[in-house]
């Protein structure tokens, strides 16, 4: 009687369906976070809020009073300190929501009402002047920690701030800083609480504000 | 003599093969179902970047604008109703009340500079006028992309017949409190579209 040569003993076909289990399991861990990161950052740095962000700059240098620039000096590289308006979302009333930004834009700006219409119109919810580098600051430095403590919404503005990218050039100049804004989006017309929030950030130095005070 | 009969071992059996080919159609059409949900998807998820490329374009186009000069004043130059496909099919209302706002047509002035933008909802095109050759001022077409076409569909009170699939669905031009405001938005009869696929600009007039 002929022996049957032909087939796979069992521990073939174990081990082959191990190797091909694995492979597909790396695959499938790749891939799929790939697509939540993407929706993660679709957000970030849009051309809607890239605007905003520009024209809260232009607000900064045409109408920032010298109190404003005493402010600004204290963000020299790797400081820690940061200058911040915010709208208080947890306020029942519009008034007390703006109650942060009508007292700052009363003591920073030389024209009030444009800064705080310049924050209705655009539904700024957070606005935030920082050191150029932030990368620089780390730790319990104070706008990350700042950042991590606001309202534990995460990934929220902590998740765009880390996703930021390390911004070494001019990290050692002075008078050269870095503006971020949150801004609050109707998602459909139809439903107003269908909102989401996008951020962006620009920069800060001398070559812009001679371009914007030409 | 005795007939020696080989036994040929090779190949395979009528129930193996029917057996194997069962357990491939089935995997097959297990997998097809993902294929094609993944199909669909980067469908619509090419719509959607081609809808956002084309808004990018006309925000940058006014927004620079509005960023380089200052915006000194808003006008209505023009707006014109009337029904809002081309060609029918079946009844519709004999008596029409309220004709559809088709098309806008502003001029905004900047400093040293006038703009015209028209918004045209039946032709499905935004014109802009742009500073051309010789500084001369031209008015520029840009069309919405072509994202297939309905044949059949049933756009308020209309059976419209050969429509676009991406069209305005509403719009509006507006000054309030002191800030220019453009708001466009877009539907596609496959792709649900959100608030953040259309137009939105909003620029201060007057800020110095």
């Amino acid at each position: 009687m002929k022996k049957n040569n032909k087939g796979f003993v069992l521990v073939e076909t174990l081990v082959v369906s191990v190797a091909i289990a694995a492979i597909f399991s790396v695959i499938y861990t790749n891939i799929v976070p790939v697509l939540g990161e993407y929706e993660k950052v679709e957000p970030y740095d849009d051309l809607d809020t890239k605007y905003i962000a520009h024209w809260m700059r232009m607000l900064v240098i045409k109408q920032g009073n010298n109190k404003l620039s005493v402010e600004l000096g204290k963000l020299s590289p790797n400081s820690n300190n940061y200058f911040e308006i915010k709208k208080n979302k947890k306020e029942t009333t519009e008034e007390k929501r703006f109650q942060e930004i009508t007292n700052k834009c009363n003591q920073y700006f030389t024209n009030s009402y444009t800064c705080i219409n310049f924050f209705k119109q655009f539904n700024i919810t957070k606005f935030y002047i920082v050191p150029y580098n932030i990368s620089g600051l780390t730790g319990n430095a104070g706008f990350k920690k700042q950042v991590k403590d606001d309202f534990g919404d995460y990934p929220g503005l902590q998740g765009y701030v880390d996703s930021l990218p390390k911004y070494n050039k001019g990290s050692k100049a002075t008078n050269y800083y870095r503006i971020i804004v949150e801004v609050e989006r109707n998602n459909d017309l139809k439903n107003s609480e269908d909102n989401y929030t996008t951020y962006a950030t620009v920069e800060v130095n001398e070559r812009v504000k001679n371009y914007i005070n030409r | 003599m005795l007939k020696t009969i080989l036994i040929d071992n090779k190949g395979m059996s009528v129930v193996e093969v029917i057996i194997t080919f069962t357990l491939v159609a089935t995997i097959s059409l297990s997998l097809l179902n993902v294929v094609m949900t993944y199909k669909d998807r980067e469908e619509t998820e090419s719509y959607k970047q081609e809808i956002i490329s084309y808004k990018n374009t006309i925000t940058k186009l006014i927004q620079d604008d509005a960023t380089k000069y200052i915006i000194k004043s808003i006008e209505k130059v023009s707006e014109t109703k009337g029904k809002l496909c081309k060609q029918y099919e079946g009844t519709h209302p004999s008596v029409e009340n309220t004709l559809n706002v088709l098309s806008y047509k502003i001029s905004f002035v900047l400093t040293d500079e006038v703009r015209i933008l028209t918004i045209d909802r039946l032709n499905n095109v935004i014109t802009y006028s742009e500073t051309g050759k010789d500084n001369t001022r031209e008015e520029v077409d840009h069309p919405l992309p072509n994202l297939g076409t309905s044949s059949k569909e049933r756009v308020g009170k209309y059976e419209c017949v050969k429509i676009p699939s991406l069209r305005i669905s509403d719009m509006s031009i507006k000054e309030e409190n002191g800030f220019f405001k453009v708001d466009i938005n877009f539907y596609h009869n496959k792709v649900k579209l959100e608030n953040r696929y259309g137009i939105h600009i909003i620029a201060p007039i007057n800020f110095t």
